[in-house]
């Protein structure tokens, strides 16, 4: 019997198809441990060793862990919502309504969309102050502390343009007072310092696509939010972890 | 790392989390499961099957004891009614919903209120009762739903988020919520665009102060576009009345009647100083023309004078001491206002003095308006009016009459006095903002006022707005209107049904737009101008409906004799009625032209013209089918009946056969709002009621009765 596996699974690792996914033997020996993590796009974010105090939640309370688990958590709730939700002005609300009363664990989807999204602005806040107060922003951390300062705006700016969806009264006029703050840019704002563009060029109409909140606004907000934002930030957390590795591990003094 | 670093602790924190996140999903998949319409439809199902059941056995129980013949009957209806319950058990328990593409709604009122349309549930508590009254049934639910009518949120299923709560509850956060018992009148004028809406008592009255009270003369206000102007013309005012009235008048036009409510005089109270009274004083009675007046003659007898009043019946407009008409004027006291020689110019040359007027000019002789001014001179004397004091005081002021004529022409601009009366040289212009789509104006953005501490509900600002204009906003142009709290209720509740303009086409009912009907050319045009027959009737679509009778067709329905002689001398065919046709002296040439054009123009080419042949067989038929079904209750047939209808006794002389007979056929075709049942008859039945009806003459010979046909 035990023979029988045995044979088996010297046939299956010699298969064209596994050793293509595969490119090292067992990780049973040292060099084969480092290979696998090498090899492997999922673990290639992963350090090749990780520290026994890393393990450790006071050392980092888990704040960008916990970040990149809400944001995992968005994706799969907002690619779900998308099934069922139109961004125009006839139909927005109502399907939001729709999520609420006729769709089934609807309103549970929609709620963790929702709180997920309210405990990412926090953790990714949290995870920020932790990073300044352990001074792990200083050399040779500063570049990805610009990139998480980024990550950190695409998150503020997700959950700005995912609160116009729900099309309802605190949705509108959030973001007509979020919009209005950019006539006050100075050059680019039509009511800013300096201005020296009109109401119908300067970067409130490009955000909202009109001079008033609208059907434009709701379909950019939309796309930002569906594609353009997420993609970006999925980038830049690439680089983040990738850096957070060569920078010395999660933890730790260099 | 070693298993020492795990301790205990860590163990238990697993088990913990581990365990709440378990139950979090248990109770997540229990509340996700136990809706609350689900409780709803089990207890609406109960509900439906025990109302059911009882019929059942109600049915089982005389099912022996009924007779042989009706047995198949009663089998019958036991068998549906066990159907019925079979298919209430079976009904599944699931959100129903009704959407409906064109007015942009899906409702799923209906998940929880199932037995809407069951017309057995009707004594149940909400939500399991059955709708109340009719308007299901002309409303088909699966074509209107239900926000259209009640507002609040269709799309819910739970109490809560459907917005239930009527009057605006202070800690409810709705916008449109659920509309009360009383405010969802609004609705009916979503859609009814008829001034007088079916089962909407409060609405019609609202509507009809609206257009009582002259909104439209400042206000652009749906509906009433293009209503005509309430108030009469000033054009020859200075001629009319006395200064002393006229400032009386000015500074509070409610003393002049103190009584609550919209009846004349209409004038609204508006806030002016002494100064700005004097100078429209000025200007209006700068108009004065003393050469139109003419004297009457010498020697009026102030007793034919009453006679020929109530001959002609006045009272029928015009108030005497509040009792009367409502089209016009008070007249007792009239000597106050106007003058002895305006008095007689105005009866002789009526339409002179107010081209627009509803009142006839009535044809009377040189020697009858002489003696009607003896009489009104007599009977309706007033007090004499002086010039308040105060006004006195400060008259002259220093300025020269010139300045105060053109400060009082700003002022008669400034205040929309145009809105309402009319002036030469001086246009018509609404002066106040588009009230247009009111019920769906943002209560945010209203200015509030003084009322900072109402609910801010648009309903509260309308009427807020209604009852104090300077409560909202400082020194506010809108006069004060003389309404009582119910009338001002009801024109807020029918300002609040034009939502704006999101109805779709097919679910508008409206009146025939009065545009569409221009004057009447020729002669007979000339005539119902000149007794203004349209104060009253409905001619060729326009017209008034203080007559419940349109003259179209109005040569079918009578006979040619018997309009001539009432035209000569109306008499009151219904005498409870408090309008009745005023007698208006026509010439003997009028009438002829009139009659002529009646039966050969005004006709209505379903009804047959023709007199008809009956058989004694048949008006003896005739006579049993009349009493058999009771007529007299309601009609007078010789020496008893009743008051509701019109008399018959000599109906044969008033009403052709051909009109008879397509009356008695389907009562409600040519005149809707007729309230004679249909007893449906059948074809013989109906021609022997017509025999009979049409024999009811005080001259037989006219009738032909031919034998054996």
């Amino acid at each position: 019997m035990i023979k029988g596996l045995k044979r088996f699974t010297e046939w299956l690792v010699h298969t064209q198809i596994w050793s293509s996914i595969f490119r090292q033997g067992w990780p049973d020996t040292e060099r084969n441990r480092i290979l696998t993590i090498l090899n492997t796009c999922l673990f290639h974010l992963h350090p090749l060793k990780v520290r026994t105090h890393g393990l450790k939640v006071k050392y980092t309370f888990c704040l960008g862990g916990v970040s990149l688990f809400l944001f995992i958590v968005e994706t799969i709730t907002g690619v779900l919502l998308m099934f069922y939700y139109r961004p125009t002005v006839e139909y927005a609300y109502q399907d939001m309504k729709d999520l609420e009363f006729a769709v089934t664990f609807g309103l549970f989807l929609r709620n963790m969309h929702r709180w997920a999204a309210h405990g990412m602005v926090l953790t990714v806040i949290l995870h920020m102050c932790r990073v300044f107060y352990t001074g792990s922003y200083k050399p040779p951390r500063e570049y990805n502390w610009c990139i998480g300062v980024s990550l950190l705006v695409l998150t503020l700016l997700l959950s700005f343009t995912g609160y116009l969806l729900p099309w309802d009264q605190l949705a509108f006029w959030a973001v007509t007072v979020g919009t209005n703050m950019a006539k006050a840019t100075p050059l680019m704002g039509a009511e800013g310092p300096f201005h020296i563009l009109s109401e119908m060029s300067d970067m409130c109409f490009y955000l909202r696509g009109s001079v008033d909140i609208s059907e434009n606004t709701l379909l950019r907000f939309y796309v930002l939010h569906c594609i353009a934002l997420p993609l970006a930030a999925v980038g830049l957390m690439g680089i983040h972890f990738w850096r957070v590795r060569k920078d010395g591990g999660i933890s730790g003094p260099l | 790392m070693d298993k020492a670093a795990l301790g205990p602790i860590h163990y238990i924190w697993f088990a913990v989390v581990g365990t709440a996140l378990a139950v979090a999903i248990v109770v997540l998949c229990i509340k996700e499961y136990a809706r609350e319409w689900k409780h709803h439809q089990a207890i609406a199902k109960r509900l439906q099957i025990k109302a059911v059941e009882e019929k059942i056995k109600t049915l089982e129980s005389e099912l022996p004891s009924v007779k042989e013949e009706m047995k198949a009957k009663y089998e019958e209806r036991l068998r549906m009614t066990r159907m019925i319950r079979a298919q209430v058990m079976a009904s599944p328990v699931k959100i129903q919903q009704i959407q409906i593409d064109s007015l942009k709604k899906v409702d799923r009122c209906t998940t929880c209120h199932t037995g809407i349309e069951d017309v057995d549930m009707k004594d149940q508590e909400n939500p399991y009762k059955g709708h109340p009254g009719k308007y299901l049934q002309w409303h088909d639910i699966e074509k209107f739903g239900c926000t259209i009518c009640h507002e609040g949120q269709g799309l819910s299923t739970d109490y809560m988020h459907a917005a239930h709560m009527p009057l605006r509850g202070l800690d409810r956060p709705w916008q449109k919520a659920v509309l009360s018992k009383y405010l969802i009148q609004s609705s009916c004028g979503k859609c009814h665009l008829d001034k007088e809406v079916p089962f909407a008592p409060l609405l019609s009255k609202g509507r009809d102060v609206i257009e009582k009270a002259g909104c439209s003369g400042c206000h652009k206000v749906r509906l009433y576009e293009n209503q005509e102007r309430v108030g009469p013309s000033l054009d020859l005012l200075g001629s009319k009345v006395n200064r002393a009235w006229l400032l009386r008048w000015l500074s509070n036009p409610r003393e002049y009647d103190p009584q609550e409510g919209l009846i004349r005089p209409r004038m609204p109270k508006f806030s002016l100083s002494k100064d700005q009274i004097l100078a429209l004083e000025a200007f209006l009675m700068a108009s004065g023309n003393e050469t139109v007046l003419k004297e009457p003659a010498e020697g009026g007898d102030p007793e034919a004078g009453a006679l020929l009043f109530r001959e002609t019946r006045c009272v029928t407009c015009h108030l005497v001491e509040g009792k009367g008409g409502y089209l016009a004027p008070e007249l007792s006291g009239i000597t106050s206002k106007v003058s002895k020689k305006w008095l007689y110019s105005w009866i002789k040359d009526t339409h002179y003095f107010q081209p627009r007027t509803k009142m006839p000019q009535f044809n009377f002789s040189e020697k009858q308006m002489s003696d009607l001014v003896e009489y009104m001179w007599e009977e309706f004397q007033g007090e004499e009016f002086e010039i308040p004091k105060e006004f006195e005081d400060i008259s002259g002021n220093g300025k020269d009459a010139g300045e105060m004529v053109n400060q009082g022409k700003k002022i008669f601009m400034e205040y929309g006095c145009t809105g309402c009366h009319a002036k030469t040289g001086i246009e018509q212009g609404r002066i106040a903002p588009d009230i247009i789509g009111l019920g769906s104006r943002d209560e945010e953005r209203l200015e509030w006022g003084k009322a900072q501490g109402v609910d801010k509900y648009i309903g509260n600002w309308v009427f807020a707005r209604l009852k104090d204009p300077d409560l909202l906003e400082k020194k506010a142009k809108m006069p004060h209107f003389p309404l009582t709290e119910e009338e001002m209720a009801a024109a807020t509740m029918a300002l609040l049904s034009d939502t704006g303009g999101d109805i779709p086409s097919q679910y508008v009912v409206s009146a025939p737009n009065q545009e569409n009907y221009p004057d009447l050319p020729g002669e007979f045009g000339k005539i119902v101008d000149k007794y203004r027959c349209r104060s009253c009737h409905v001619v060729y679509g326009k017209g008034s409906w203080v007559s419940m009778h349109p003259l179209d067709g109005e040569g079918s329905e009578v006979r040619k004799e018997w309009l001539r002689a009432y035209f000569s001398l109306p008499y009151s065919l219904r005498p409870i009625l408090k309008e009745r046709m005023v007698s208006l002296k026509m010439s003997d040439s009028e009438v002829d032209l009139l009659v002529n054009f009646f039966t050969s123009v005004m006709v209505n080419n379903s009804i047959p013209g023709d007199e008809g042949t009956f058989t004694e067989e048949e008006v003896a038929g005739g006579k049993i089918l009349f009493d058999k079904y009771g007529c007299i209750s309601c009609h007078i047939m010789g020496k008893g009946g009743g008051y509701v209808g019109p008399p018959l006794t000599t109906v044969g002389d008033r009403l052709t056969a051909g009109w008879i007979f397509a009356y008695m056929k389907n009562p409600r075709y040519y005149e809707p709002w007729s309230i004679q049942p249909d007893y449906g008859f059948s074809e013989e039945e109906t021609r022997a009621l017509t025999a009979y009806l049409a024999s009811c003459k005080e001259m037989k010979k006219n009738i032909r009765v031919s034998q054996g046909k």
